[in-house]
């Protein structure tokens, strides 16, 4: 337990006081003679035991009471988040820290966020175990567990600062998981600090239940102790960007259209003032805000002459600044095209036709390079290159991976041969060819629908990928994710993440021996697919999600475009600049969905692990939350000294029973005849 | 001697003789005495009250013969009328230990003295007669019931040298003296009655059998009867070396209880036997309790 006057603990043997007064009084008698004694030794037979229960049971309650006043007066830190201190030292504690932009949000009345009181929790119940345990941290917006040597770091620890971020809990957890398997931490407590956003939570999320179960079987006894800071926040109006339109007009001035979705947690109705910057240059603006959710358009002159700019649009400040600002960029579309590296051949025509785009002489199919040297590649407006043969090996290889990373997608399709071949290229290797027996196909099983290379048409039309017939694959050792696989688990086609772009394997060739493919209606939309997605690596405008950006991009060396700013894109929405390019990285999305998950629908995910769910709903600061502590040992003191007097005004030996028998024992001044 | 009468004189107070002189002191059943008096007798003589017509019987004076019930009826009847006797009075008074109790400065004892010598001065001064009879352990001092003013002169001298000390045998004493005193009497008792119960009660029926008029007051101490103690005390017993270190609010109810069901015992007792009972506390007002004692007394007559 925590106290913050333990020097009052030093008088915690006064609560012997009742007892020794009460031995002292004994040993204090005086003599009385007495007439009336055979009464006093009646009495002292039959009642000494009820009465020696009472007198016992009195100065027990005495004796609570003097114990409730000195730890009353020694302001014990305990109950709710605090209580856990009751609890022995656990070896580890993994703080694991939502630090998501709906954590910065004002508590009601108080200039402090949901997080730094979070962090004031957590920094409290930490005190018992310091020089006990070990502290890590694990924040949400970061990749790596920290090791705090003092948990007072958290205070100005970088990777518990604010963030634009937003949190995946069940992904937390999966680190928090991981960390566990690598280090062999004994006994082990999570402490998770989060507001409980429903959309951080995913209550619904298939992993929670698998990753609770693995924490179950984990060897070691590992305890949850959530710390909901849900409590009431100061009113908050929040803008976010759902569309940027561009737009040509007349005698080369061009006009950007801005929609915007305005959240209020209180509508008040009220006309709200905003400010919108334009490469740099600010005004002030008006939003009206009848409706807690409105949909709020403005169109803006840009005038002419630049290709690209940036700006913003900001609200005043509220409850929470996290959600207040939008940023964008915006620039030219430029063109790109495909490139197809093969040995010429029935198929690689195929690929060169498909890949190709409507020029202004009609449909030009892509350029095709039969020499491997990077060196004669003309890759400036190239978006996509179709690989086709053994895989790339060594300088090749490099080359053909940055190109992915910066944007750019690499389709590799097999060699003819029925060979093993043992080059790696991005984790996967060709393996043996496989032939469907006689009048046979190798049969789709499933493809992905929803986004990729294979998804459905916008319009909701599915490729008629199950109906391709493949009579001829080669098998793929690979470590990617697979867009679509044959009905025997074979994949066929496997997208490999690299940096900002993709490679791709397809396991069968447009060629009649291999595929259908060549006859065009899975092949055409694929490869534009491929092409439009790797454009990315040409553009100069991004606009990147907040906590979502690739490890490759952190590392570029982005710099904000405001001078002086310290702001770093892996944590903080705003606009950046990396030479020529521009990238807007605004608040993800989850964090404009304030609706926060019920307790009751919390702990059911944590079926089967031991949790402690404390709601932090009543204090401001944490003297409140010690003041909640006080009024208990105050109560119990006043509880213990009602019970004390109820015990000397009735039962036996009481003045009330006492009077009740004297009353008839008064004497008579009237004599009976 | 001289400082002797006058401390037992000292006994008298003037005021309370002045306050009880208009009321005196009333049998409430018929008396046995030897000269006329006051109280009603058992026998009928001369007096003017009329009681009764009784039958003419051979051997009876023809003086007495109402003559005109004879003229009128032809019967022989006499006309009788209420016999009027004087007084005989035992003051029996307990002088056990525990009668030295007191938590103010009049101890019980020296109370009892105080009301016996008030009643003993009404007593001889209405010319009835008193005796004394002093019990400790056993009978300490006897002093047979007489009527002349020295008398009382001696009873207050004995009355004065009363003293508290050892156990009391009350019982065996009344049993004694219902047996002595022959004819009807007037036993007034004065004691805290702090003894076995049934013997007691018992000693009174046998009083009562033998047609003596009992009456009874209880002296007992404030601190007695409420037991506010606060503090753990050795209390030590006044009739013997017993003693007993206790915690008063412990044994307090049970204490009470007794005592309550001891009272209740004692007044029950003494209401079966037609005894006048009163339980007066040391401090009252010696002359209010027997100005109350005596108007009751007058009071129970009249109704009768």
């Amino acid at each position: 337990m925590t106290f913050l006057q333990p020097i009052l603990l030093y008088a915690l043997p006064l609560i012997l006081l009742p007892v020794l007064i009460h031995l002292l009084n004994r040993l204090r008698h005086r003599t009385q003679q007495w007439g009336a004694m055979r009464f006093l030794v009646a009495a002292s037979r039959s009642s000494v035991n009820r009465a020696r229960l009472k007198q016992f049971l009195i100065l027990l309650f005495r004796t609570l009471a003097v114990l409730m006043l000195i730890l009353f007066l020694a302001r014990p830190l305990t109950g709710g988040w605090m209580g856990w201190a009751f609890a022995s030292a656990p070896d580890t504690v993994l703080i694991l820290l939502d630090r998501s932009a709906s954590m910065e949000t004002r508590l009601a009345g108080t200039p402090r966020s949901r997080r730094e009181q979070a962090i004031d929790l957590i920094k409290s119940a930490a005190e018992p175990y310091q020089g006990y345990s070990n502290f890590v941290l694990i924040e949400s917006a970061g990749s790596t567990a920290q090791t705090l040597a003092q948990v007072d770091q958290l205070d100005d620890h970088p990777l518990a600062a604010s963030s634009d971020t937003t949190t995946d809990i069940p992904s937390l957890l999966q680190r928090a998981l991981q960390w566990l398997n690598d280090n062999q931490a004994g006994t082990t407590e999570l402490w998770i600090a989060s507001d409980l956003q429903r959309s951080n939570w995913l209550p619904s999320d298939d992993r929670w239940s698998s990753v609770i179960q693995q924490f179950e079987g984990l060897p070691q006894s590992v305890q949850f102790r959530l710390l909901a800071v849900n409590e009431q926040t100061e009113t908050d109006v929040s803008l976010q960007l759902a569309d940027m339109a561009l737009m040509e007009r007349a005698s080369d001035t061009r006009s950007l259209r801005i929609t915007a979705d305005l959240f209020q947690s209180l509508a008040s109705g009220e006309i709200l003032n905003a400010t919108r910057t334009l490469n740099g240059l600010g005004s002030a603006l008006e939003i009206p805000a009848q409706a807690n959710e409105i949909r709020w358009q403005d169109t803006w002159d840009l005038g002419s002459g630049r290709d690209q700019g940036w700006g913003s649009l900001a609200l005043s400040a509220d409850g929470n600044l996290r959600n207040n600002t939008l940023y964008f960029v915006y620039g030219e579309q430029r063109a790109h095209e495909a490139m197809v590296l093969s040995d010429p051949s029935y198929e690689a025509g195929v690929l060169a036709l498909a890949s190709g785009q409507m020029g202004p002489d009609g449909w030009q199919p892509s350029r095709m390079e039969t020499n491997r040297s990077p060196s004669a590649w003309k890759l400036d407006r190239v978006s996509l290159i179709i690989w086709q043969g053994t895989l790339p090996e060594n300088a090749l290889a490099s080359d053909l991976q940055a190109f992915a990373s910066s944007g750019g997608v690499v389709l590799c399709l097999p060699p003819h041969g029925k060979r093993n071949q043992a080059t790696l290229f991005a984790g996967a290797r060709w393996m043996e060819s496989q032939v469907a027996a006689q009048d046979q196909t190798f049969p789709l099983g499933r493809w992905e629908r929803g986004t990729g290379l294979l998804a459905d048409t916008e319009e909701g039309f599915g490729l008629n990928v199950d109906q391709l017939e493949i009579i001829q694959r080669k098998r793929l050792e690979h470590a990617g994710k697979v867009i679509a696989a044959f009905s025997d688990g074979e994949p066929m086609l496997v997208q490999q993440e690299m940096g900002q772009g993709s490679i791709y394997f397809l396991n069968t060739l447009p060629h009649p021996n291999w595929s259908s493919l060549d006859q065009g209606t899975v092949l055409l939309p694929l490869l534009q697919r491929a092409r439009n997605q790797g454009a990315r690596r040409l553009e100069k405008t991004y606009f990147w999600t907040c906590g979502d950006i690739g490890q490759l991009e952190l590392e570029a060396g982005w710099q904000p475009i405001e001078e002086g700013s310290d702001h770093s894109m892996e944590w903080h929405a705003g606009i950046y600049r990396l030479g020529d390019k521009l990238a807007a990285v605004n608040v993800p999305d989850e964090e404009f969905m304030p609706q926060l998950a019920e307790p009751e629908e919390i702990r059911p995910l944590f079926q089967g692990v031991s949790l402690q769910l404390f709601e932090e709903t009543s204090g401001r600061d944490t003297s409140n939350l010690q003041g909640e502590v006080w009024r208990v040992f105050l109560f119990g003191m006043l509880i213990f000294l009602l019970v004390e007097s109820a015990l000397m005004v009735s039962g036996p030996g009481s003045t009330a029973h006492a009077s009740r028998t004297q009353r008839t024992l008064n004497p008579q001044t009237k004599g009976a005849t | 001697m001289a400082t002797q009468e006058s401390s037992s004189e000292s006994l008298i107070n003037p005021a309370i003789t002045a306050r009880l002189a208009a009321q005196p002191l009333l049998a409430r059943f018929p008396m046995e005495g030897s000269v006329s008096g006051m109280h009603r007798s058992p026998h009928r003589g001369s007096s003017v009250e009329f009681a009764e017509y009784r039958q003419y019987v051979p051997g009876d004076d023809l003086r007495r013969l109402d003559w005109r019930v004879l003229g009128r009826t032809d019967r022989y009847y006499l006309k009788e009328f209420e016999a009027e006797t004087n007084l005989r009075c035992y003051f029996v008074i307990d002088c056990s230990g525990s009668m030295g109790f007191t938590s103010g400065e009049t101890t019980k004892l020296d109370y009892a003295i105080k009301l016996a010598a008030h009643l003993a001065y009404q007593i001889i001064g209405q010319g009835d007669a008193a005796g004394l009879v002093s019990v400790g352990p056993k009978i300490i001092t006897e002093i047979p019931p007489k009527r002349t003013p020295s008398h009382l002169q001696l009873i207050l001298d004995q009355l004065h040298e009363i003293r508290p000390k050892g156990e009391t045998g009350l019982a065996e004493t009344l049993h004694e003296l219902a047996e002595k005193a022959k004819r009807r009497a007037l036993v007034l008792i004065f004691s805290d009655c702090f003894t076995e119960l049934d013997p007691l009660v018992h000693s009174f029926q046998h009083l009562r059998f033998q047609k003596h008029d009992v009456g009874l007051f209880q002296i007992m101490d404030p601190k007695e009867l409420a037991f506010d103690f606060d503090r753990p005390i050795r209390f030590t017993d006044l009739e013997s070396s017993f003693s007993l270190v206790t915690e008063p609010s412990m044994v307090r109810d049970a204490y009470l209880e007794q005592l309550q069901q001891f009272q209740t015992g004692l007044q029950k007792g003494c209401h079966e036997c037609n005894g006048d009972y009163r339980l007066v506390l040391n401090h009252q007002d010696a002359g209010q309790v027997l100005g109350d004692f005596l108007v009751d007394r007058a009071k129970a007559l009249s109704i009768r």
